[in-house]
């Protein structure tokens, strides 16, 4: 113990706990508060009208909400299958080689450190229906052109990018668990003639399956709050509301038809939810932590 | 004495946090001007008076580089007066934006906002000050608005609180080369811009720039005007809506069916779209004047009324226009003794003869009688003909409806254009919200 007299500790932790209350817990709480009223217009003046559970009701009849719910599910799903999945796959890869790993480092995690919106304004080029790229690859490879962001395929154009852009993050924090991993283990493994995909699923995994859960949480998590990409690829869950996400639809409420007490009542939708989903990923992935 | 040292770093780092948060500029009065320097006789400095304004000739806003001018100019022949502005892209966040401002008690002095249903609570909440007041005291604020200019400015409350400085009209902008050069009339009755589609379509050209996704506003009042003329374009659908209004709407259906849009209609943006007609790729789109800015061959623009759809009720020459912004004062500004002559004296240069005819000369018609702009381009003489022939202009749709039913009337067009919806399933909704 370093100090006895824990009171200084907690003088520190004071000026941290006061900005987290401003700028976090009021705000929230006063969210939940907005979500039991009718706010017309965004900073609206004098207030709004008490409408009790009105705007959770809303929430039942609106399609939007539906088909926001169900891209936001898929996101999610796409998330921890393809996303985690392929950043772990990378990362047993690159683990693997003796040298160039660094590279392949940087150059997996760089689409994480590009700003969200750069990327979305890329993809807008490249889906463009007139002279974007995809479309001129086809019509060079004589091809008719693809209206990429049609009903069908718009929610699965605008996941591409958001799936791609954060392998690189999972890639990165499974590679520093595998890096953890104490190199005598897999020499005693040798030893017992364990070697290659055996090595990997009787060893490798089994020891990461703490930073994994970590990588699971964290995408789904992240899936429930996904907004400025597909913002900005598809704004206002172009077309017809059909890529919407609940981040997305919360913004549209809130900030666009300000219809803010609605907006309010998703968000506080959107915190239950991640809370519901994190406590059963937590359940169902529960296993003994193996200490080494 | 550890103890001691503690606290005192804990008292230091939340007093240096609070005193980041509060914005406290050096007052100008503690830096003597090389003026001052020399003077021989010490007299007393006249007070530094700060205003902030708020404006939406920001960003690429043609007007952007005339009003910082203005503002120079004005700080130059009042140096006790120092303009801190605050001008940014008007968009919806924009105006979120300034309403915060106002209901978080940070109102700025002075600001050039939208009126009508924009400007509501603003003045239901006393936020800003009425031209009627500020003329008991200072007669000749906005003097040299016209009274045309000023009738557009009257609130529900019978005052007028905007002073306007220039107006926009809303038209059909053609490519006119492109209809020479496919031997095709310029859209002046329905059966033309129908052929016109045709024929553009069949060439390859998109007859018509929209983005659904993103600004169907303008077709929504055109074919609701183009259908139910004037007096139904007026209604705001707070009980019901006319029926001219769902026949309006259909009309989406129609000339998507004619394949008078974009094939990305629904998932493209308007800025790609307005790069289309610029680049000659469309060969109409319907915008308001200020899309004159950006046109890289105007002498090649013109502009028309929308025509009324078969048995439709506009008159061909009505448009839709008027002024929908000015510059407020805000309550703030004018019970503050020091700020209440500067933000006046202030207004009143950004809405001279002068500032006006400097506003105009972009696109728009000026809000004062000033002569017509030199030099001005074969588009922008087609506007302000369009404007003195037009028989009635009215207001756009969205300054009398409110924010939640416009904006579901909005993202509602493509699934109405692909006939995934009815124009009365979504106009009865429009209806409920706009109660």
């Amino acid at each position: 113990m370093i100090y006895k007299d824990k009171k200084p500790l907690f003088i520190f932790l004071t000026p941290a706990l006061i900005v987290l209350f401003i700028f976090l817990y009021y705000p929230f709480f006063r969210n939940i508060a907005n979500s039991f009223l009718d706010i017309k217009g965004l900073g609206a003046l004098g207030g709004g009208k008490f409408v009790g559970l009105d705007n959770y009701v809303r929430m039942t009849s609106d399609k939007t909400i539906g088909i926001s719910l169900k891209n936001t599910m898929f996101m999610m799903t796409l998330a921890v299958v393809v996303q985690v999945g392929i950043a772990l796959i990378l990362a047993l890869m690159v683990d693997s080689i003796r040298r160039g790993a660094q590279f392949y480092r940087t150059v997996f995690f760089f689409p994480v450190v590009v700003s969200a919106t750069a990327i979305g304004l890329m993809f807008n080029l490249f889906y463009a229906y007139n002279g974007g790229l995809f479309n001129q690859i086809l019509e060079k490879l004589g091809k008719e052109p693809v209206l990429w962001l049609s009903d069908k395929l718009a929610i699965y154009m605008v996941s591409l990018p958001v799936i791609w852009q954060y392998v690189g993050f999972y890639f990165v924090i499974i590679l520093t668990g595998l890096n953890g991993i104490p190199e005598e283990i897999y020499e005693y493994a040798l030893i017992d003639g364990v070697t290659g995909f055996k090595k990997t699923w009787y060893i490798s995994l089994p020891l990461i399956w703490d930073v994994i859960k970590v990588c699971i949480t964290l995408a789904i998590t992240g899936s429930l709050k996904v907004f400025d990409l597909p913002w900005v690829l598809a704004p206002n869950g172009a077309p017809k509301g059909l890529t919407h996400f609940l981040g997305t639809y919360m913004y549209f409420n809130t900030f666009i038809s300000q219809s803010v007490g609605y907006g309010a009542a998703i968000s506080v939708f959107i915190v239950v939810l991640g809370l519901f989903v994190s406590f059963t990923v937590n359940k169902l992935f529960k296993h003994e932590t193996i200490v080494y | 004495m550890k103890k001691l040292v503690a606290v005192l770093l804990v008292l230091a780092m939340t007093v240096s946090l609070f005193a980041a948060c509060n914005k406290t500029p050096a007052s100008s009065d503690a830096t003597p001007t090389p003026e001052n320097k020399e003077t021989s006789t010490p007299t007393p400095a006249p007070k530094t008076i700060e205003l902030r304004t708020v404006s939406m000739f920001g960003g690429t806003d043609p007007s952007a580089a005339d009003y910082q001018k203005l503002i120079k100019d004005f700080m130059d022949a009042n140096p006790n007066i120092v303009i801190n502005d605050e001008s940014a892209t008007a968009d919806e966040t924009w105006k979120a934006r300034v309403t915060t401002d106002f209901s978080s008690g940070n109102d700025p002095d002075v600001v050039f906002y939208f009126t009508g249903a924009d400007a509501k609570q603003l003045i239901e909440n006393g936020k800003v000050v009425s031209i009627e007041e500020i003329r008991k005291q200072y007669p000749d604020y906005a003097k040299d608005i016209t009274d045309a200019a000023m009738s557009f400015m009257q609130e529900f409350d019978g005052n007028h609180y905007a002073v306007p400085i220039r107006g926009f009209y809303e038209g059909l902008f053609c490519n006119k080369d492109l209809f020479d050069k496919y031997g095709l009339e310029l859209p002046t009755d329905w059966a033309k811009l129908e052929t016109a589609i045709k024929k553009f379509k069949e060439e390859g050209i998109v007859p018509i720039a929209a983005s659904f996704s993103d600004v169907p506003h303008y077709w929504i009042e055109h074919l609701i005007f183009a259908e139910g003329g004037y007096e139904d374009h007026k209604v705001n659908p707070t009980d019901t809506y006319p029926e001219s209004w769902a026949k309006g709407l259909s009309y989406f259906k129609t000339l998507k069916d004619l394949g008078a849009f974009p094939v990305d209609v629904n998932a493209t943006k308007n800025d790609i779209v307005t790069n289309m007609f610029y680049d000659k790729k469309a060969a109409m789109i319907l915008d308001g004047s200020w899309i004159i800015g950006g046109m890289k061959e105007p002498e090649t623009v013109v502009v028309l009324p929308v025509p009324p759809t078969p048995g439709g009720k506009k008159d061909p020459t009505s448009i839709i226009g008027g002024f929908s912004s000015g510059f407020y004062i805000s309550t703030n500004a004018w019970n503050d003794p020091d700020k209440r002559d500067a933000a006046v004296k202030f207004v009143m240069h950004m809405t001279s003869k002068n500032a006006i005819s400097l506003f105009a000369k972009v696109a728009g018609a000026p809000a004062a009688d000033v002569p017509a702009p030199e030099g001005i381009t074969e588009v922008m003489k087609a506007g302000i003909a369009m404007g003195g022939q037009a028989k009635e202009i009215d207001m756009p749709i969205d300054s009398r409806m409110s924010k939640e039913a416009w904006t579901f009337l909005v993202s509602s067009i493509g699934a109405i254009a692909d006939g995934q919806l009815t124009p009365e399933e979504v106009l009865t909704e429009v209806v409920n919200k706009n109660k």
